[in-house]
């Protein structure tokens, strides 16, 4: 503790017996707690990771017996793994920067001009953020591969036979990735560009700046560093995307590192150690990419103190107003309703026809899914992943919250690093560690839906930490410490003061996890098994198998059972969540 | 029984924040902490409540050690029996203003329902608010706020009451009401008082006794005349009311001001001649009269020149300049920048500070 190791040097205190130490000062049950969390945490982070390590080290496929050598981080340098890194870094920078400067574009337009339907597109904007990457490709694929509906309907439909469009090219990755991010773009735009000093704004008017200057020499600039964290893990996000870049890329062979390293695993000759050492490095990439965002963050911070939030005055668009409202209309269109739609279209014909006037339509998959026991296994089992998966995250990253931000016992940077560390783990990377440690320790996991809990908790942990704790850390101390003066203990104060200040920031959290668990395929597609299948498992598959019709059924049914879900557990919590914000996203 | 502190330390990193304190308070005193930001009020404030944990000394509640490091003694905060009023109220805002003040009853567990609901009843009474016990917090103005924060600090009649600044978010008219408000209920009650505050109104007129702290140490304490009075150090004078700093040189027989006026201080402030000592001159005990006005003979007379001034309702602050010193004078009277005047003052009225103030 740092003020006993003060106090030795103090006349005073000298010589003195050192008081108590403070892990278990608080409690018998409080310092159990924090010691069981530490271990459960460290275990889910460091298990894989070690795995990783080692494995970069081994000359044999996981259990198997081999030796140690360094081939496989030489193998890095190879052409084929620089071209790699070369065509990841690439796509990324190129779909961050577009996903980057739309997603602030709409968040400009639909919260500081006078555009009609401001919230309605808000909340569309919005919807799309959950809207799974791998489905969204699958729309897309089915939209613009060379056998796909644009194409169809160029030759079948209109005799163009001089002009097609591929979407499993580079333009096509980058066009979805850029799709599937811009919300993100959009949600970490939006606090910034409402939360702004609107006095800022105001003085600069009253010194006399145009509308437009006002925006070019003050509004921008301070709106700089958001941007620019912004753009960092956006960039982030994009090159550890795994479903788009596996699903458009593999068929046109671009591969980046995250693909790469499913390939190594999946298809012989397997090759597990070099993909472990790719997936170490490119941990290294997001992990340097993360600390930059994080110096930034923590500059914007000092730069840009706002005060209280004044009324930000609305920039009349004028004539411009169509087309402000084009721009966010079509991304709407293109994110969400066409995906859907075509979705729904292909899920009731029978053979692919991009003429829906000649199409045979069916109802077969939906009757199908009704019909097989492995489609509501992967319900049942997407129940419990999700439902009770996101519930274990939410009571792991409570206690992690509390501990780091509140009683701060020995150690607690430690465990906030450790919480957080996975952050910067692309998911293939952490299925891979996962593989690997499960197939040496002695805990039979692999293959069940157990294993698929831990890769997610653990990937996730850090967003549902962010959201409690940044609920936590608007609790003022004293309403704590009032309890204790009161006569409360510790505990007493948490669970009569602290939980029940916090309860719309868990909500908030369980409603993060659980999409993220339903929506995520990286980190499954290595582990999962026809016995642990879930629905974003199943989808996969099934359109791995080219079956589009069953997988957009699947997709539709998946989506609409999920909003159902959150919706009813919003209108059961809506009471105690009035007014207060969602926390939607982690405010990285 | 009161509190005893006995050389209290307190550091943060290689700072020591709280540097040997010690006072005792006695049953049914108000004793309040006085001085500027991070002179170590609060933090002495927190270390009786446990709310810090003390790096040196004891501190005594009722008779009873909760704070002694030489024997490893450190009683948890909730075991302290306490009531404290926070800077913030600290009001829970999802329970209702009857949960907030119930809730020291009902967490120590011993009390049963009825008398609970009796006890909130009795000190919601006491504060004046039995009409809005079903009231959440966030439909109740800040004073009322502040109520409910006293109401749950008195509830469970603690063995001592401490306050933190619990003024300083009220606006000016509604703090010198509560300030009486919380004195009355602390003398009723009879339960002794520590109250921390950087506002010396608030100081003079709610305590018992007032201890002065600078930089974690005690600066001078007593009672809030003597303090304001005669004060025996500099800082005091300094930091409690608007105060003039007269150089004075005894040069055997009287006092004499730099440009030579004698002051003629009551005789127990006699020193060796050739002695230089400084006088305090409250700002309000100063006339200021034009300088073609025959003088009073009881009155002492610098000659000087109005530099400054500004028009403050009740008074006017003059700065007027006497022998190259600048005085700070609040008059009534009405002069301009540029006029000659006299400052006048009566011999009983100035304050020699000791030699080592």
């Amino acid at each position: 503790m740092k003020a006993s190791s003060v106090t030795t040097r103090h006349p005073i205190a000298m010589a003195q017996v050192p008081i108590r130490e403070s892990l278990f000062g608080s409690g018998k049950v409080l310092g159990v707690m924090y010691l069981a969390c530490f271990l459960i945490v460290a275990l889910l982070v460091l298990i894989p990771l070690l795995a990783l390590v080692i494995g970069s080290l081994r000359n044999a496929a996981p259990g198997l017996p081999g030796s140690w050598t360094l081939t496989n981080w030489g193998g890095l340098l190879s052409r084929g793994v620089i071209g790699t890194f070369a065509t990841t870094i690439g796509i990324g920078l190129a779909s961050s920067l577009a996903s980057a400067f739309y997603g602030t574009a709409i968040a400009f337009i639909l919260h500081r001009t006078d555009i009609r339907m401001a919230r309605l597109l808000a909340a569309l904007v919005s919807l799309s953020f959950f809207l799974p990457s791998f489905i969204l490709a699958m729309a897309w694929i089915i939209i613009g591969s060379p056998g796909g509906l644009i194409n169809g309907l160029l030759q079948d439909v209109l005799g163009i036979e001089s002009f097609k469009v591929d979407a499993y090219s580079h333009i096509g990755i980058i066009f979805v990735i850029a799709l599937h991010q811009v919300p993100f773009a959009y949600l970490m735009m939006r606090g910034p560009i409402i939360g702004m000093d609107a006095s800022f704004e105001e003085a600069a008017r009253a010194s006399g700046a145009s509308q437009l200057s006002v925006l070019r020499r003050v509004t921008l600039p301070l709106l700089s560093y958001s941007l620019t964290s912004t753009l960092v893990l956006s960039f982030i996000l994009a090159i550890e995307q795994f479903a788009i870049p596996a699903l458009m890329g593999i068929p046109g062979h671009i591969t980046v590192l995250a693909t790469q390293m499913y390939l190594l695993v999946r298809f012989p000759p397997p090759d597990y150690g070099l993909a472990a050492a790719l997936g170490l490095s490119l941990s290294i990439l997001t992990a340097f990419a993360l600390w930059l965002q994080r110096r930034i963050a923590r500059k914007n911070r000092l730069a840009v103190t706002t005060g209280k939030a004044g009324k930000l005055a609305l920039v009349p668009l004028g004539r411009w107003r169509w087309m402000a409202s084009f721009f966010c209309w079509s991304y709407v269109v293109l994110a969400l309703f066409l995906p859907v739609i075509i979705l729904g279209y292909v899920s009731v014909i029978k053979y692919f026809n991009a003429n829906p006037m000649e199409a045979a339509y069916t109802l077969r998959n939906y009757l199908f899914l009704l019909d097989s026991s492995t489609t509501l296994r992967s319900f049942w089992n997407t129940l419990v992943v999700s439902g009770f998966g996101a519930l274990l995250g939410v009571v792991l990253a409570t206690l992690i919250s509390y501990f780091t931000l509140r009683l701060k016992p020995p150690g607690h940077t430690a465990l906030d690093l450790l919480a957080n560390l996975p952050f910067g783990v692309p998911g293939v990377v952490l299925g891979l560690g996962l593989l690997w440690a499960y197939a040496y320790l002695p805990v039979p996991i692999y293959g069940t839906v157990t294993i698929l809990v831990i890769a997610f908790i653990t990937r996730f942990l850090s967003y549902a930490t962010e959201t409690i704790g940044g609920r936590l850390v608007q609790i003022d101390k004293s309403l704590e410490e009032a309890a204790w003066t009161a006569g409360a203990t510790r505990l007493q104060g948490i669970r009569k003061v602290l939980l029940p200040l916090a309860i719309p920031s868990l909500q908030g959290a369980y409603f993060l996890l659980f999409m993220a668990f339903f929506r995520e395929i990286a980190s499954a597609v290595l582990l999962y098994t026809a016995s642990s299948n879930v629905l974003s498992t199943s989808i996969w598959s099934s359109f791995e198998q080219a079956n589009w019709g069953l997988a957009s059924a699947l997709s539709l049914v998946g989506m609409i059972a999920v909003f159902i879900f959150m919706y009813a557990l919003m209108l059961l919590t809506r009471g105690s969540r009035k007014g207060e914000r969602s926390g939607m996203l982690p405010g990285i | 029984m009161g509190i005893h502190i006995s050389n209290l330390v307190k550091i943060y990193g290689s700072s020591t924040v709280v540097n040997q304190i010690s006072f005792d308070v006695a049953d049914g005193e108000f004793v309040t902490l006085l001085g500027p930001s991070g002179c170590g009020k609060t933090t002495t404030l927190r270390c009786i409540a446990g709310l810090e944990l003390a790096d040196g000394g004891t501190i005594e509640i009722d008779g009873v050690a909760v704070s002694d490091r030489s024997l490893g003694i450190h009683v948890g905060t909730h075991e302290r029996n306490l009531g404290m009023v926070f800077q913030s109220y600290a009001i829970w805002p999802h329970m209702t203003v009857a949960s907030n003040v119930a809730f020291p009853l009902q967490v120590r567990g011993a009390t049963p329902k009825a008398a609970i609901d009796e006890a909130v009843r009795w000190a919601l009474n006491i504060v004046g608010l039995d009409a809005l016990a079903h009231r959440h917090p966030s439909e109740l103005s800040g004073g009322q706020q502040q109520r409910v924060a006293l109401a749950r600090a008195i509830v469970g009649k603690p063995k001592v009451l401490l306050f933190d600044e619990p003024l300083s978010n009220l606006d000016a008219r509604l703090r010198d009401r509560t300030r009486a408000e919380i004195s009355r209920i602390q003398k009723e009650l009879a339960i002794p008082a520590v109250y921390v505050t950087h506002d010396q109104a608030e100081a003079l007129s709610m305590s018992d006794r007032v201890i002065v702290m600078s930089a974690g140490v005690t600066v001078e304490e007593g009672a809030p005349r003597d303090l304001y009075r005669r004060p025996s150090k500099r800082f005091t004078a300094e930091f409690i009311g608007a105060a003039n700093f007269l150089a004075m040189t005894w040069d055997g027989q009287v006092w004499r001001t730099t440009d030579g006026s004698a002051v003629d201080i009551p005789a127990d402030q006699q020193a060796v001649a050739g002695e230089k000592r400084e006088a305090v001159l409250r700002c309000e005990v100063l006339r200021v009269e034009p300088a073609d006005v025959v003088l009073d003979r009881m009155h002492i007379a610098l000659r000087g020149t109005v530099r400054w001034l500004q028009y403050m309702g009740p008074h006017t602050e003059y700065a007027i300049e006497v022998a190259g010193v600048t005085i700070v004078a609040h008059s009534h009277a009405e002069f301009t920048v540029g006029n000659l005047v006299n400052v006048t003052f009566r011999p009983q009225d100035v304050h020699l500070l000791p030699a080592n103030a």
